[in-house]
């Protein structure tokens, strides 16, 4: 028998699907809310109903959205380049960098032969058909240096080059504040393949 | 509780938790292990870069008899076996043994002439050896070194021996060859004496010849789905790598039978 009442039980049990929590942060989080001021968990439920409700997929690049269109596919001073990304995470991750101004395009994922997702899985055709109708000029490929994600660089950079794009991709190398003896083989080797004139 | 080292291939990573890793690796002196690589999503120093699907690694791990899960505490990259990761079809023949030997090879049970053959197969895909060739010789050898090799001496069903019979078939359900007389309600794929000389050669040559075996046209043909299908009917469910090459064409999947 269960040592809750049974909506507080229910609250912890649903909060314990949360990723990263367990029954006992769940509980201590549901003991939380019902200490919290009314105004507070009925804000936080409306606004976890609102996510549900309003946020949804940009038609073209597949950013998160509360429109058709996201914000960035809106933005007219965004310029003719694409940044392809894997995950609405590191197209998050770019913006907060600033680190670029152009237009995204969000793969939903990579290429991963053992999980059975191939080019058909991911957002690849829609990136071809959005090169001529926005005359893009340049694609920058920002996907994970990981086995499956330069494979999937691989085979994007080879479908973009038949298209008459310039394909660049995001270098590989030591992240600052790392240290030389501490990289492994693979990112130092990386490392020196793309190094460049020292200004 | 012992604390090993050991040689690995990693054959499969999914996440876990917030931040650890379950990682399915082929050790060379205990088999098929899963283990748990605590803080391998965070962590930019212990694992980093080394619990890469079919990467050769050296692993040091902790083995609990209590528990089926072995606990990673470091690994060393040996070799990444970095150009497969620039062709596609590479890759994809490269998943596919590694899910055969994951479905295939019984947990903690070494193997150390599987361990080599898939290394072997792995090295020879990163140096730019033919990937369905090379995939059709370590599917004929995985399948002999591991017991469900195919009965390629005569009929399963009659006895009747290969030299002094023509038109041969191949059986899934009978694990070998059928003669024509009995190939009916089979389902039988017929292969020519060409190819099953070759599966022959492929079953015996030492592991350093077997790469020099070429699958001609013909014999590429019989054998695409005949082995396949023969992996698939033992582990009664499909392999999710042939997803991936059904889609970019490296397979046709026409005759793709189960």
């Amino acid at each position: 028998m269960s040592i809750y009442p049974p909506s507080l039980e229910r609250l912890i049990n649903n909060l314990s699907k949360l990723p990263g929590i367990g029954q006992k942060t769940a509980a201590r989080l549901a003991l939380y809310l019902f200490r919290a001021s009314r105004e507070f968990s009925e804000s936080l439920a409306t606004s976890i109903s609102e996510v549900k409700k309003e946020i949804g997929i940009c038609s073209r690049c597949f950013n998160l959205t509360d429109d058709d269109l996201c914000q960035i596919c809106r933005d007219p001073s965004r310029d003719g380049i694409l940044c392809v990304v894997e995950e609405v995470g590191d197209l998050l991750a770019l913006e907060k960098a600033g680190a670029f101004r152009g237009r995204y395009h969000v793969l939903q994922g990579v290429l991963a032969p053992l999980d059975g997702i191939g080019p058909e899985n991911l957002r690849i055709k829609e990136l071809l058909q959005r090169l001529q109708p926005e005359s893009i000029k340049e694609v920058i490929l920002a996907i994970n240096p990981s086995a499956e994600g330069e494979t999937t660089t691989t085979y994007i950079a080879g479908l973009l080059r038949k298209q008459g794009v310039s394909v660049s991709q995001i270098a590989r190398g030591i992240p600052m504040g790392g240290d030389l003896k501490y990289t492994d083989a693979v990112t130092l080797k990386r490392a020196m393949e793309g190094r460049r004139e020292s200004c | 509780m012992a604390i090993r080292r050991d040689e690995a291939i990693i054959l499969r990573t999914r996440d876990y938790s917030e931040s650890d890793r379950l990682i399915t690796f082929f050790s060379k002196n205990q088999g098929q292990l899963t283990g748990i690589a605590k803080g391998a999503r965070r962590s930019k120093k212990r694992f980093v870069h080394t619990l890469e699907p079919c990467s050769h690694v050296a692993v040091t791990y902790m083995d609990r008899p209590t528990s089926g899960l072995v606990r990673l505490d470091a690994s060393e990259l040996k070799n990444a076996f970095i150009a497969l990761r620039s062709d596609i079809a590479r890759l994809g023949y490269a998943s596919l043994s590694c899910e055969i030997v994951l479905h295939m090879s019984p947990e903690r049970q070494a193997n150390a002439a599987l361990f080599a053959l898939l290394y072997q197969y792995l090295e020879q895909l990163e140096i730019g050896a033919k990937p369905e060739n090379t995939s059709l010789l370590f599917q004929t050898r995985m399948l002999h070194s591991s017991g469900y090799g195919p009965n390629l001496q005569g009929c399963v069903l009659c006895d009747r021996q290969l030299r002094t019979g023509e038109n041969w078939f191949f059986s899934i359900l009978q694990g070998g060859l059928v003669c024509k007389d009995h190939k009916h309600g089979q389902q039988p794929y017929p292969v020519s004496m060409g190819t099953v000389m070759l599966l022959r050669q492929a079953q015996q040559l030492p592991l350093s010849k077997l790469w020099r075996l070429r699958f001609q046209r013909q014999s590429r043909q019989e054998c695409r789905f005949l082995l396949l299908d023969l992996v698939r009917h033992y582990l009664e469910k499909d392999l999710k790598s042939l997803k991936l090459l059904y889609q970019i064409g490296a397979l046709k999947s026409t005759n793709n039978r189960i």
